[in-house]
């Protein structure tokens, strides 16, 4: 019986786990899970167009920086927050070499995508789209954590609530 | 891409403010409100700020 027990609550961990994790990686599906539907397309929405339209202003993609490590760290760990997003960009921004004359490449071209050049004068507010995107997504998946461990309600004490078992 | 500083203020309020809401509060209602309430103190604390660092900021 203990046994049982055991691993029904290693179950359920795992089952968190994996939803803080899809949270993450696809910004509002854990949302999505919970079964805030609109929450969900919100958040999917909303994270993404900042992410990417901050690229398109000119941001740079963060790899890590030797020369300025807890910086480069830092930065790249806020726009891993936006999840698969991150390093879809990461693949795309070389990718569009082999791409001489379609219309993405000219936009990209266009709007410095990803290249986190000084001169363009963009480049620092596309900067701040782009880290806060990440950050913000983080941040909705500490609440989406703090909603699965809250206890449960009970009738003594209905203040609390929650939305996973 | 929007080239004006202002527009991208307010879009950059815009999607904040909406995130900032879903983490703080959990009905709809109040999501709604308090994205509101976000939204304006932003776009209005910017321009007051923008407006003193006009005044501050010397002839640079």
């Amino acid at each position: 019986m203990h046994r049982v027990e055991t691993l029904s609550a290693m179950g359920r961990t795992a089952r968190r786990a994996g939803i803080l994790l899809l949270g993450w990686l696809i910004p509002g599906s854990a949302h999505w899970v919970l079964g805030r539907r609109v929450q969900a397309l919100v958040v999917f929405v909303t994270v993404h167009f900042m992410f990417f339209y901050g690229l398109f202003m000119g941001s740079p993609l963060h790899r890590f920086d030797p020369e300025a490590p807890i910086r480069s760290a830092l930065e790249k760990a806020a726009q891993m927050g936006n999840g698969l997003a991150y390093w879809l960009a990461l693949w795309w921004v070389p990718q569009m070499e082999t791409w001489p004359d379609s219309p993405l490449r000219r936009l990209a071209e266009r709007s410095n995508f990803g290249q986190g050049d000084i001169v363009h004068a963009w480049a620092e507010k596309g900067y701040t789209f782009a880290i806060s995107s990440g950050l913000l997504n983080i941040l909705l998946v500490l609440k989406v954590y703090d909603r699965m461990f809250r206890p449960r309600p009970t009738p003594s004490d209905p203040e609390t609530s929650s939305d996973v078992a | 891409m929007w080239r004006s500083h202002f527009l991208n203020m307010l879009v950059f309020a815009l999607c904040t403010s909406i995130l900032l809401a879903l983490y703080f509060k959990d009905e709809p209602r109040d999501q709604i409100r308090f994205f509101l309430k976000v939204w304006v103190l932003m776009v209005v604390g910017a321009l007051i700020v923008a407006w003193i660092m006009y005044f501050l900021g010397g002839s640079g």
